[in-house]
């Protein structure tokens, strides 16, 4: 056998991309007792809720929501979950790869910037879907909430748009990363904006009405309120469409800059030589 | 092949706006390579030696894509290294120095899958490469998580990863750094079969007899510039002795009479 001249090189981008879950899920795999640790603290989290909805008890703020603060808050919890994951898993798989030594024998294959970004994506996801199935799970099991299954179907698309815009900011946040190794303010900022500002935890009527204002600016308000709407208040499809097309907006314009910012950061490391460093 | 081409590397703080935020290890402009030339051809092995500090991993990341270059021109065969990127990592096999570079809590194979598929490779094919490599470095049946290997063995599996689209050019950082004397003789003798079926290999080291011994052709660097280039007999590991020894030589000779 000789050395090519002419590689073929013939691997799809759904290869690829089924690759990086593979690898994810056999590292994950590795860690046996996380799995077991993740049901333990939903049951706790769920119980938690469940004991502060009755602390709450049926506030005004409340009333157009079915299932009071409990399923007020679960709802919260959906989104700021999925948040996380769009924010978190770009910038965390960078740091580890840095740390790892891998980043770099990563960046001198012919993968594509984009296929990698998908890949990493696709294992967090599932552990975080598994998750908030479970914290559904267990809120109908054990403490007798019920959704409407059209809500739920509804649903599902507000969630994909909710992760497509953070995803946005998490690649932005990974852009810092790769210039700065730690510390980035977008996945602060944007977890507080959604935890305070946007309403996941208590309405945004109870906020003064100047933070009200800001509340529109963020995301996932508009994420919660068609999810809210669509589960809780038995709104249809057609109800959330101003919402949807507000969450389409932002990812039709975030998502495109955030991978141009991403580029940038990485053409700037090659050119500081500190494309490695952690 | 591999033609590097009066390439000049500076190293630049980042501008006042970022310093905050971007940390680098230099706070004024740093020339670590000055108009840098040289070829490798298909089966030669060349071996790029000089001190800690002599801009020999600097120029290993500009030729894999890492690292831009602030002038100069990198090509492999017809394809240029900042306008052809992605094609020229088609064409490349990197190992890094040391044990980066691989994830220790997957297997061997599973790390050469995995790395396959990255490199382009279909699956299937991805699966009998990885059986091949693993066979031809010595690595078959000894399969487990990587942080169980020795160094030695990670090294093999670094250069197996590296062979994996079995590319025209072999790059390799130190791979030797921190392997024994025997290990260091078996990765010498993979380097001379892998360039007797056709592969160009860049060897970095600073142990003069590994370049003496493997390599076709010497590239000394000190200071970011060339100080000789040559065949390994010209710079016989006994007229230096050391690398402080090559480097007292390679200076001297550099002086006016």
């Amino acid at each position: 056998m000789t050395a090519q001249t002419t590689p073929r090189f013939a691997a799809s981008i759904p290869e690829r991309i089924g690759a990086i879950a593979r690898r994810d899920i056999t590292i994950e795999k590795s860690y046996h007792f996380r799995l077991f640790l993740q049901f333990f603290n939903a049951l706790f989290t769920v119980a938690t809720f469940f004991f502060l909805s009755k602390l709450v008890g049926s506030s005004e703020y409340l009333q157009q929501y079915r299932g009071g603060y409990f399923t007020f808050a679960l709802v919260g919890v959906l989104v700021t979950q999925s948040s996380y994951l769009g924010l978190r898993t770009f910038s965390s798989t960078i740091t580890r790869e840095q740390d790892a030594g891998t980043l770099e024998i990563l960046l001198s294959t012919p993968t594509r910037l984009p296929t990698l970004m998908a890949g990493t994506l696709i294992i967090p996801a599932v552990f975080t879907a598994v998750e908030l199935a479970l914290w559904f799970t267990i809120a109908v099991v054990f403490f007798d909430v019920r959704f409407p299954i059209i809500g739920l179907l509804i649903g599902l698309p507000i969630l994909v748009l909710t992760l497509l815009v953070f995803c946005s900011i998490g690649i932005f946040a990974a852009a810092f990363i790769v210039l700065t190794k730690k510390g980035e303010p977008f996945t602060l900022v944007a977890t507080q904006a959604t935890t305070f500002l946007a309403g996941a935890m208590f309405p945004v009527a109870l906020l003064p009405g100047t933070l009200q204002v800001f509340a529109h600016m963020v995301p996932a308000y508009y994420s919660l309120t068609a999810l809210r709407a669509v589960l809780l208040s038995g709104h249809g499809f057609v109800d959330t469409i101003d919402e949807m097309l507000v969450l389409a907006a932002f990812a039709v314009v975030f998502l495109p800059l955030s991978m141009v910012t991403l580029r940038r950061a990485i053409r700037s490391a090659r050119v500081t030589g500190t494309l490695a460093n952690y | 092949m591999l033609h590097v081409d009066q390439v000049t590397k500076v190293y630049k703080p980042p501008p006042p706006l970022l310093r905050p935020f971007v940390r680098t290890a230099v706070k004024k402009s740093v020339l670590a390579l000055a108009d840098v030339s040289f070829r490798v051809e298909a089966g030669g092995i060349v071996g790029l030696v000089g001190p800690n500090g002599a801009g020999k991993t600097t120029l290993i990341r500009i030729i894999t894509t890492l690292l831009e270059p602030t002038s100069g021109t990198v090509t492999l065969d017809d394809l240029h290294v900042d306008r052809d990127g992605h094609e020229f990592r088609r064409r490349i096999g990197l190992v890094l120095s040391d044990d980066r570079g691989l994830y220790w809590r997957l297997t061997g194979r599973q790390n050469l899958h995995f790395f396959g598929v990255m490199a382009g490779l279909k699956r299937a094919e991805a699966v009998r490469r990885t059986t091949e490599l693993m066979q031809e470095v010595g690595l078959a049946g000894r399969d487990k998580l990587v942080f169980g290997y020795s160094a030695g063995m990670r090294t093999r599996l670094s250069l197996a990863r590296a062979l994996l689209i079995d590319p025209p050019l072999l790059v390799l950082d130190e791979p030797t750094r921190s392997l024994d004397p025997v290990a260091t003789r078996e990765v010498g003798d993979m380097l001379r079969r892998l360039a007797a079926r056709g592969h160009a290999v860049l060897l970095s080291s600073h142990r003069l007899d590994e370049v003496a011994d493997v390599c076709t052709k010497v590239v000394a660097l000190v200071g970011g510039t060339i100080r000789f280039e040559g065949a390994p007999a010209e710079l016989a590991a006994d007229r230096a002795g050391s690398m402080e020894a090559l480097v007292r030589l390679l200076t001297q000779d550099t002086e006016p009479a």
